[in-house]
């Protein structure tokens, strides 16, 4: 027996009393947690195995199972905690880099919670969303300077291209083979149902989601996996992902494991081969690179198509946003360093990047001190957990926000954060047949419907408890925040000012 | 973002600003400011025919963020006329009247009738329809 230096964080308990031998447990854990000792007549559970997904505990006839934090301890110190001696351990064994799933568990500020919002009180009435029309309706595109108008004097009504959305929330990019078909399956119908897009992330387009093309936005990114006129030509609109929350500055790798039949085919890649997205796009090392990418996009759609840019939040977002806003792209999308990821480095998704709020606020006011907002949109993402981060996102000079993390959410993902392994028990971050069917798109397509149209609710209610009837006239209105809690040089980074002043 | 800082921080000073913004510096016609800072809903939009419906919302996609939601009752002096502007959703009251030449505009129908109590024509204007009168030629020459 070799020397064991992890013990479990997590345990298996089940009650004797209340178990039923049916097994579903064993059959459920893609981990082989469970198993049944004919001998004993009794099931046994291995905690070391288990990633905490709860699936053993949700699919339970009985509810036998629950799943506890361990409360075996290291010596107690303050200075070197169990996660930190953990992966000394993990690293001394493997002599590898640390890999994570999901967004970053690490107890940074989330300044969403920091910020409340108004409402009205007499001198500006507030306005019943069930009594009276409340529109959640945006347009992402660029916005002109000024008016034309014919020799009559009629208006000239052409805009540049833009995507119409009925309430201001998008999927944010997942790629098919970090996600499962089932899993894009859902997305790409309950975008179409809501009157939004979703993201196709870098992975191309399955052939039987082209038909959703109008609720699509194509991703562009570094290893150009699946990009070809016909995708270009299907989507709503193109974006070229420089970068992501979770792993600014560098790129995607996905295991060759997965990249096999429907996979390999709609990446455009060999079976079995690993798809490896470069850090940098090779023919992109300036805006003036990027402004080539960008037109050579628009090129090849004839100008039909809206060009979002998507980055990562990190030090100088603004300059760098202030770039793109001249680069001909339409929208910017900006993910902030919380934001979700199939696989990143432990170390860099930890500790690379900053938070989208401060980042959104910061680029917002750049571009308006520039006269340059409405050459774009902005979308931020990165860790929006409510309807509440959206109504402060759009205040905050957000047009539309992207949701990751809070989809898979509802598709039934539990965060057990082991999205690398491949053997998702939900069926959403997986490529293996059997668990893959255990997420019906019948099913995970209404819940995505529910949360969105849930949210739109809440979001009517607050902007009719500010007395504002078009979340247009939300967008950039920071005087609607304030600030609890936070230091000078925070709020004013925000732009909104401290609560009671 | 439009180079315009506010001094006096009421929202009549934004308001003020935006109906510059429009007017002058973008060449929008009164009306059509209008249009734009109170908007008609999208419900509306969507019931008029087609080159109203790609005007309306060309607006609201292009001025956005210059839709003002709040109530408010406004009467915009321009050279040459008046316009009275009720928010979208007439959250504020505003009757106008006509006698004659004469036109009337208040908060309340008694403060015309003060003026005027028989006026030929007296009506409550709807949310976000200008009423814009322009003088007679021969006042305006005076």
């Amino acid at each position: 027996m070799p020397v064991q230096f992890l013990y479990p964080e997590y345990e298996v308990m089940r009650s004797p009393d209340l178990c039923i031998l049916c097994r579903v447990c064993e059959r459920e854990c893609a981990n082989e947690v469970h198993r049944y000792d004919a001998g004993r007549k009794r099931m046994l559970a291995d905690s070391a195995k288990c990633v905490n997904c709860h699936r053993c505990v949700a699919l339970c006839p009985t509810r036998a199972l629950k799943i506890v934090k361990s409360d075996h301890t290291f010596k107690e110190n303050a200075n070197w905690p169990r996660q930190s001696i953990e992966e000394i351990y993990r690293q001394a064994e493997s002599g590898g880099v640390l890999l994570s799933s999901m967004g970053t568990p690490k107890d940074y500020p989330i300044y969403w919670d920091k910020i409340l919002i108004n409402a009205s009180q007499v001198t500006n009435p507030s306005i019943d969303p069930l009594r009276e029309p409340m529109e959640t309706r945006v347009f992402l595109g660029a916005k002109p300077d000024s008016i034309r108008r014919d020799q009559n004097g009629k208006i000239i009504t052409d805009l540049p291209p833009r995507i119409p959305l009925s309430t201001p929330i998008m999927f944010s990019a997942m790629s098919y083979g970090s996600i499962s078909y089932n899993a894009h399956a859902s997305l790409a119908r309950a975008a179409k149902e809501l009157g939004i897009c979703y993201n196709t992330g870098e992975g191309g387009l399955h052939e039987d989601f082209y038909e959703y093309g109008p609720n699509t936005i194509v991703q562009v990114a570094s290893g150009r996996f699946g990009v070809h006129k016909d995708y270009l030509e299907t989507g709503a609109a193109i974006e070229i992902k420089m970068g992501q929350g979770a792993k600014p500055g560098i790129g995607g790798h996905l295991p060759g494991a997965k990249v096999f039949g429907d996979v390999s085919r709609t990446r455009m890649i060999p079976a079995g081969t690993d798809a490896i997205s470069p850090a940098p796009h090779h023919d992109i090392y300036s805006i003036e690179d990027l402004r080539q990418l960008v037109f050579s996009l628009k090129e090849a759609t004839e100008y039909k198509k809206p060009v979002i840019v998507k980055i990562a939040a990190v030090h100088n977002v603004a300059a760098i946003a202030s770039g793109i806003a001249r680069s001909g792209a339409d929208i910017i999308a900006i993910d902030g360093f919380r934001g979700g990821t199939g696989a990143a480095p432990t170390r860099i998704r930890a500790n690379v990047g900053i938070p989208i709020e401060l980042a959104l606020a910061s680029v917002d006011q750049r571009l308006r001190d520039e006269g340059i907002r409405g050459n774009v949109s902005i979308v931020a993402g990165g860790s929006i957990h409510s309807s509440a981060d959206i109504v402060k996102a759009i205040a905050l000079g957000a047009d539309a926000v992207y949701i990751g993390t809070a989809a898979l959410l509802a598709l039934g993902c539990h965060l057990c954060r082991s999205c690398q392994s491949g053997r998702c028990n939900w069926g959403i971050a997986t490529q293996i047949p059997e668990l893959v069917g255990r997420l019906d798109p019948e099913i995970g397509y209404k819940r995505l419907v529910n949360l969105v149209h849930a949210w739109t609710h809440e979001i009517k209610e607050m902007m009719g408890g500010m007395g504002i009837n078009s979340i247009e006239a939300l967008k950039g209105n920071r005087l609607m925040l304030r600030g609890i809690g936070l230091s000078e040089t925070e709020l004013k980074i925000l732009g909104i000012r401290h609560a009671g002043e | 973002m439009f180079g315009y800082s506010c001094t006096l921080q009421t929202d009549t000073e934004v308001i003020t600003y935006i109906i510059d913004y429009l007017h002058r510096r973008q060449g929008l016609t009164m009306e059509e400011v209008a249009q734009v800072i109170a908007a008609p809903f999208w419900s509306t939009i969507a019931a008029k025919p087609d080159e109203e419906k790609a005007k309306a919302t060309y607006f609201r996609d292009v001025y956005a963020s210059l839709l003002i939601t709040g109530p408010f009752s406004i009467l915009v002096g321009f050279e040459g006329g008046l316009m009275a502007l009720n928010d979208r959703l007439k959250l504020r009251s505003m009757v106008a009247a006509e006698k004659g030449d004469m036109f009337y505009v208040a908060s309340e129908e008694s403060a015309i009738r003060l003026m005027e109590p028989d006026p030929d024509r007296l009506w409550s204007p709807r949310g976000g329809e200008p009423v814009i009168v322009t003088l007679n030629q021969s006042a305006e020459r005076s």
